[in-house]
């Protein structure tokens, strides 16, 4: 699999959290068993509420995004909400996988974070006019 | 307000809610094609009515166009998608001296048509013609007002219920308004390496800080908006148009002469907050006037010293509008969700939805563009607004 060993590396963990850091500085993380969790504090435009945000990333796997508080659940009550996981804490879908928009060697901080913060304006706007405007790969359900 | 030290995402802030005001108005006003549309229609009445063969024609109609359709700053009502058109039937030639005959030859020339019958209703001071699902055409006929005994512009109209010719001039006031609403606001820019404001320049302010229609005209349009939604329910107590109209337009003019601003934002508000210091009230018989600028011994405000209730109701809505504008900005608001509440309570469900939804639109298309990016703080913004950001915002699709 010649092709496979041309592939970059993917970025070391430990750079990812150096980097989320240094962007963010208002955000915590902490490097346990190769696995990356960083909190931070966002608020996607002056109009909206400040969220407390958790990415979990694992070098082979692709990084988990969960809003903690306040919880999407408490603001959208039993509306089906766009473009969530299904799972607990409705993890964020912030790109389409199949076409690699994301790979392990790009920076947490300046992909999923800029999307997960694009992800919680489009959502409050959303909220009001219950039409998601942020664009996307919409999958139905057909 | 000459806040040039002002942070460059509250301006940012003000500027997006202007963005949003400038949809709700472009969703409630009649589009390009319908300006058309209305004046193709207003032509044809003109020319059914001065046509030869035709008993006006002799006194040399012309129709044209007066209130918030000339000034171009109409709305759609609250119910109904019909516009209001105001036109003006001026006779060049006076068919009459008494002005019952003078309405009774104009409702006459509709009544005897095939085509204007149906559609004909006879008002005070007009005739309207109802054109299901578009416009109500209201023709108000008048005849020239008298060289050096009335301003120029002047005209008289037949008035039913005063049974009497009222004066009028709405080439005259539409003119009042224009040439404020062509001052544009100016921003006080300081200059680099230099401190005081004597060091600064004024500027135009930029587009992306302003309405796309000019800021008086805006502002007239958010005003009756919010007034169209503040009375929806007891319509009879609503402040008159041409009373908003012509406080506002003074205290822009002033505004604008007077100040410089950081945002339209800012310029809103001073406007909408100065409007009832043009008010002259009678201090001996509390008497209110709202003086029409262009026919001085008309007083709008005339039925505020019968009704003391509109004086009250127009107080208590200046309040409510101020505080409503004021809140948007004030980021007491938690949550665009909350926005478009406040908007939807201010202006109406539809168009607070259309506002929001291109909010998020203009935040999507300019992303997809590449030229957006998040502060520290995890605001996403604008690229070249001179907000310090720590990272672009990628392209990419959301998902599932």
């Amino acid at each position: 699999m010649r092709a496979r060993w041309l592939k970059p590396p993917p970025l070391n963990i430990a750079l990812q959290l150096m980097d989320l850091q240094r962007l963010y500085p208002q955000g915590v993380g902490r490097i346990s068993h190769d696995r990356l969790v960083w909190r931070g504090k966002l608020k996607p435009s002056a109009f909206s509420r400040e969220y407390s945000v958790q990415i979990a990333y694992q070098t082979s796997h692709f990084p988990e995004t969960l809003v903690l508080q306040p919880t999407i659940r408490e603001l959208a009550g039993d509306r089906k909400v766009p473009h969530v996981f299904p799972g607990v804490g409705d993890p964020l879908c912030l790109f389409y996988a199949p076409a690699r928009e994301w790979n392990s060697t790009m920076l947490l901080a300046r992909t999923i974070v800029p999307w997960s913060c694009e992800w919680l304006f489009h959502f409050e706007a959303w909220l009001f006019t219950d039409q998601w405007d942020g664009g996307g790969i919409h999958l139905s359900a057909t | 307000m000459n806040t040039i030290l002002t942070h460059p995402e509250r301006r940012l802030a003000k500027s997006q809610i202007v963005q949003m005001l400038d949809v709700i108005c472009q969703s409630i006003e009649p589009t390009e094609t319908q300006y058309n549309e209305a004046s193709e229609r207003y032509k044809t009445i003109g020319e059914f009515l001065a046509e030869e063969g035709s008993p006006l024609h002799c006194f040399e109609p012309v129709v044209y166009a007066q209130g918030s359709m000339r000034i171009r700053a109409a709305i759609r009502p609250m119910h109904g998608k019909e516009f209001d058109v105001d036109l003006v039937c001026e006779f060049k030639k006076m068919p009459h001296n008494n002005p019952k005959q003078v309405k009774k030859l104009v409702w006459e020339r509709f009544h005897d048509s095939d085509r204007y019958r149906g559609m004909a209703v006879e008002k005070n001071r007009c005739v309207q013609l109802q054109y299901a699902g578009d416009f109500h055409m209201d023709v108000m006929p008048c005849v020239p007002g008298q060289p050096g005994w009335t301003k120029e512009g002047s005209v008289w109209v037949p008035d039913k219920k005063l049974d009497d010719w009222k004066s009028s001039n709405p080439i005259g006031f539409a003119a009042f308004v224009e040439t404020a609403a062509a001052k544009a606001p100016r921003q006080l820019i300081a200059l680099a390496n230099r401190i005081m404001a004597r060091a600064a320049s004024i500027e135009p302010l930029p587009a992306e800080r302003t309405f796309t229609k000019p800021a008086l005209i805006r502002i007239i349009q958010v005003l009756k908006r919010h007034r169209d939604q503040s009375f929806r329910t007891n319509h009879d107590l609503a402040p008159i148009s041409v009373i908003v109209t012509t406080l506002a337009t003074h205290s822009y003019a002033r505004s604008v002469s007077q100040n410089t601003f950081d945002s339209v934002y800012d310029l809103m508000l001073e406007v909408v907050s100065g409007m009832p210091e043009f008010i002259r009230v009678n201090q001996q018989t509390a008497q209110y006037f709202v003086d029409n600028p262009t026919h001085p011994a008309e007083n709008f405000a005339e039925k505020w010293n019968s009704n003391p209730e509109l004086a009250k109701s127009f107080f208590g809505w200046h309040r409510k509008v101020v505080a409503e504008i004021k809140a948007l900005a004030e980021q007491e608001i938690e949550g665009v969700d909350n926005i478009g509440t406040a908007l939807e309570n201010s202006f109406g469900t539809a168009a607070a939805n259309q506002a929001v939804r291109a909010f998020s639109a203009s935040v999507r298309n300019s992303t997809a563009v590449g030229k957006t990016g998040v502060t520290a703080a995890g605001m996403v913004v604008p690229s070249g607004l001179g907000i310090r950001t720590v990272s672009k915002n990628p392209a990419h699709n959301f998902h599932g």
